[in-house]
């Protein structure tokens, strides 16, 4: 029986016969991210397959006022902030999350919950950030505080959804793709026709795990649809990824949000991205039960985390990767979050 | 972040909770997403809610990858 090393050597060697054209594909999510720079699979394609980041790294999509509402937050000393390990480092003028100790980092949304109960006469604020895999989640959280009659506890809403930010760059002049590794647990949830859209803008698609093989496997099916001039969205994750998804979960998670429009980071504002959480459920909503004045932080100066994330730059293209944009010293969240672009780069490349 | 880890069910608990194992490590996870489980269903994990069921066979996929791992980092889980 062949080994995954022998698999891999196999479409390594498919995959160089194929390719004619010059393509270039997107690893749309943060973990794809990482998965290709660790596994070195650049250094297995040929030179006519470039492949590029896109914006599905949560944490470096997050506007730097989200931030800072966020750090607002942390610094009134009777609330206990709840969040994913991957917002701690994230700085803002000077600032972290890590600084303080009323941030908690939490594996579960429900966990904060816990922190609530156990902690009646403070406020927890719960930071909602990801996308389609996440929100349900947090939706399920609100319901069940809703449920238990927990008034301590709300959520920041940083929420986006993955369609709207690829439309926006796949219908962008100055960028040209061939190709989108779509992201693999956000189908889980959405399942894979969600991102049958993409095939509006002429161009493929294929649903992808996250090892070395299924990374592989996916760009050799999306060489082929390129070479055979087909455009179609292939599911090549069906031991998780179902057609329709999980209906139920994206039902929960339109019960308790609804679309917004959203600042990503140095893409701006794009139409109906975000997602707020819906009147019904306002008394978990922290921007309206602690009315923080939404202000306009500018990103750091010299930070092209914006141009990464839209896939005009690569980390080296910056003045500050590498000199003063460390992950010890990070600048942009492309560098704190450990599926950044650029921590990749740093780490891998 | 969208990290989802394989895992086999080993107790229905109320509330839509179940327990679930992986190499002797228990967890107690949300089913909110999967109402129909049963016990020995193998499911992926993100954050502690079950997204999915999966088949024994994809689970022994991975855990054959972990023990792979395990082993050639000569680490041990009992």
């Amino acid at each position: 029986m062949l080994s995954e090393y022998d698999k891999i050597q196999i479409l390594r060697d498919k995959i160089q016969k194929l390719s004619r054209s010059k393509v270039s594909f997107m690893e749309v999510c943060g973990t794809h991210t990482m998965s290709v720079a660790k596994h070195a699979i650049k250094s297995m394609l040929p030179e006519t397959i470039n492949i590029v980041s896109g914006p599905g790294c949560p944490v470096c999509v997050t506007s730097q006022t989200d931030i800072e509402m966020s750090l607002i937050l942390a610094r009134s000393e009777n609330k206990i902030i709840c969040t994913f390990g991957d917002m701690i480092k994230v700085p803002s003028k000077k600032d972290s999350l890590a600084n303080y100790k009323n941030v908690k980092i939490i594996y579960s949304p429900l966990d904060a919950l816990k922190i609530a109960n156990e902690n009646p006469d403070r406020e927890i604020v719960l930071l909602g950030i990801g996308f389609e895999t996440t929100t349900p989640l947090i939706a399920v959280t609100i319901k069940t505080a809703m449920q238990e009659c927990i008034k301590n506890f709300s959520v920041l809403s940083m929420h986006k959804t993955v369609p709207t930010a690829l439309k926006l760059i796949l219908s962008s002049p100055d960028i040209s793709l061939n190709g989108l590794i779509l992201p693999g647990h956000v189908s889980a949830v959405t399942g894979r026709k969600y991102f049958d859209f993409i095939k509006d803008y002429h161009t493929c698609g294929v649903v992808a795990g996250f090892e070395a093989l299924d990374i592989m496997e996916c760009i050799y099916l999306l060489t082929k649809s390129v070479e055979e001039n087909k455009i179609e969205v292939i599911n090549n994750y069906t031991r998780i990824v179902s057609e329709e998804g999980n209906q139920l979960a994206m039902q929960l998670l339109y019960e308790v949000f609804e679309d917004c429009d959203c600042q990503w980071r140095g893409i701006g504002e794009i139409p109906n991205s975000g997602l707020k959480i819906r009147e019904k459920f306002q008394a978990y909503d922290a921007k309206i039960k602690f009315n923080i004045p939404v202000m306009n932080i500018p990103e750091p100066k010299n930070c092209r985390c914006g141009e990464i994330l839209m896939a005009k730059k690569t980390p080296p293209d910056c003045s500050l990767f590498k000199n003063t944009c460390t992950p010890l010293n990070p600048i942009g969240p492309c560098m704190v979050s450990s599926e950044g672009t650029c921590a990749a780069y740093y780490k891998y490349l | 972040m969208c990290l989802a880890v394989p895992v086999k069910v080993i107790e229905i608990l109320n509330n839509n909770k179940a327990k679930v194992a992986v190499d002797g490590v228990t967890l107690e996870v949300s089913t909110s997403f999967t109402p129909d489980l049963q016990i020995n269903d193998y499911v992926i994990v993100h954050a502690g809610f079950v997204l999915e069921k999966i088949t024994p066979e994809d689970a022994s996929e991975k855990f054959k990858l972990w023990d792979e791992y395990l082993e050639k980092t000569g680490r041990k889980i009992c």
